[in-house]
């Protein structure tokens, strides 16, 4: 049971970066998290291009968030 | 599909006929790929492009889920303007009246046709009647995704409308947490939304086709679109100082649409990772859809509080807003119009694969081009416009009255009392 959760919180833990270089294509396992784990590994790693517009749309959106609440507090 | 297309109503958003319209464009030129292999490049020299569209044709598919997006934003969007102040929300009696008259016309149009011409689909035999009635059955139902003999037999690209459809079935009770809770209800949709496609890929052996045309496995690609609209609305009313920073909003829809982009090249990395019968693209998208439902989400966001220039000129130009009022019949009809045209030859071809003969796949892509839009400008005009405006009875005595079958009603004239 120990051993499901671990499974379960890894996939998980590898499905939210994806920073890894993905496995050379292997054979799917039986049903269960293990297959999931493997789909994620198939995947390639995600484009460093991806992750810098991503940042920057963050960063964006931070600002504007920031504008908008402390903007009002500014004006108080 | 829902459009926006009222300009001169108040809370009228240009981002979504520009969204719809591109998408549009996504997914006719997937489509014109797949039936074709025309890949369209502008060549810079004999071993460079200057311009490659075929990432952008390979995979326009994409655009399916910013389609859902849209959808989850135009069905809660009058929702959260009632929820501040803005409208009133009409009802759900209104609700299934206007979907109905929306969805019905056009879709029942291209049903009768695939039966009077049988080469405009390739998944059921006309002539067998047994066949036939359940196959159009289980399409005017809207559950045909359910097997994997009905989906696309009859609407090629129908799939997507169940999805759409099943989804409104759930959506008032869907909205009942979401009032309340609307971002724990977004979180709740997008956590079911993943489960969903993780438990279809670790613990089921349903075949691919059938997979990705599941409802559940769209919710949270809804649920972006429910959340959109709440917080444009929320903005709206609450964020007053969100109407200075159009510069950054316009900057914010513009990096929005690049990551987008990326999103695409990130897919199509992937395409040899998978092994030989897994069919890459569901299952990245299972695994990542969010992402991109999530970009589309923000992009919405921000270009309904974006510069002039961008919000109308750009995504709310007259070219998308025609394409997006025409957007749902070229939809419904561009596919089975190739597959017509395959069928039977046109325009003729010696070479097997016809594929493989680029000024007859030229000529087709521009016959399916202008077939499919003047059919687009037809229904919508005449048959789903009055439709949709006057009822499904009122849109009859209309026409009635038009061939002169009937007299228009007289208008009442009030006489003042003395």
């Amino acid at each position: 049971m120990k051993n499901k959760i671990l499974l379960i919180l890894f996939t998980l833990a590898a499905f939210i970066p994806r920073l890894a270089y993905a496995q050379t294509p292997a054979p799917a396992p039986e049903k269960g998290w293990e297959r999931v784990g493997w789909a994620i590994g198939c995947v390639e790693k995600i484009p460093s291009g991806m992750v810098i517009w991503l940042i920057a749309l963050g960063l964006l959106l931070a600002a504007a968030i920031g504008w908008c609440v402390y903007g009002k507090k500014g004006d108080e | 599909m829902n459009s926006s297309r009222q300009e001169n109503i108040p809370g009228y958003l240009y981002a979504l006929d520009g969204l719809r319209a591109l998408s549009l464009i996504f997914i006719v030129c997937f489509h014109t790929w797949q039936q074709s292999w025309i890949s369209y490049k502008i060549p810079l020299t004999a071993a460079k492009n200057l311009i490659n569209l075929e990432l952008f044709q390979r995979l326009g598919y994409v655009a399916i889920d910013s389609f859902f997006v849209l959808s989850g934003f135009c069905l809660f969007y009058p929702i959260a303007r009632e929820m501040f102040g803005e409208s009133k929300f009409g009802g759900w009696k209104n609700f299934f009246i206007k979907r109905a008259r929306r969805i019905y016309p056009s879709y029942i149009i291209i049903i009768i046709a695939t039966l009077l011409i049988p080469a405009l689909s390739y998944g059921y035999d006309v002539h067998n009647k047994a066949e036939a009635a359940k196959h159009v059955l289980t399409h005017l139902l809207f559950i045909h995704n359910i097997s994997g003999k009905t989906i696309g037999s009859v609407v090629s690209t129908a799939w997507t409308l169940a999805i759409e459809i099943q989804f409104y079935v759930i959506f008032p009770l869907l909205c009942i947490p979401f009032r309340k809770k609307p971002v724990l209800s977004f979180v709740g949709m997008l956590i079911f939304g993943h489960l969903f496609r993780f438990w279809m890929i670790g613990f089921t052996d349903v075949s691919t086709p059938l997979m990705q045309a599941m409802t559940p496995a769209y919710l949270d690609v809804f649920a972006w679109g429910m959340i959109a609209a709440y917080f444009v609305v929320y903005a709206r009313n609450k964020m007053k100082r969100i109407s200075e920073i159009k510069p950054l909003m316009t900057l914010i829809s513009a990096v929005s649409l690049i990551a987008a982009v990326y999103y695409m090249v990130w897919l199509n990395s992937s395409r040899f990772g998978f092994p030989e019968g897994f069919t890459y693209d569901v299952y990245f998208r299972f695994l990542y859809r969010s992402i991109f439902a999530g970009l589309i989400a923000i992009f919405i966001f921000a270009t309904c509080f974006s510069c002039k220039f961008w919000e109308r000129k750009i995504w709310g130009n007259k070219f998308f807003v025609f394409l997006s009022s025409i957007s749902y019949t070229v939809y419904l009809w561009h596919q089975n119009i190739y597959i017509f045209l395959k069928n039977k030859n046109i325009p003729y071809s010696s070479m097997s694969p016809v594929m493989n003969d680029r000024p007859a796949m030229d000529s087709m892509v521009l016959l399916c081009f202008t077939a499919s839009v003047l059919i687009g400008i037809i229904v919508t005009k005449y048959i789903e416009g009055p439709i949709v405006k006057y009822g499904f009875v009122g849109a009859g005595k209309q026409l009635l009255i038009k061939l002169h079958i009937s007299e228009p009603e007289k208008e009442k004239t009030f006489k003042k009392k003395k």
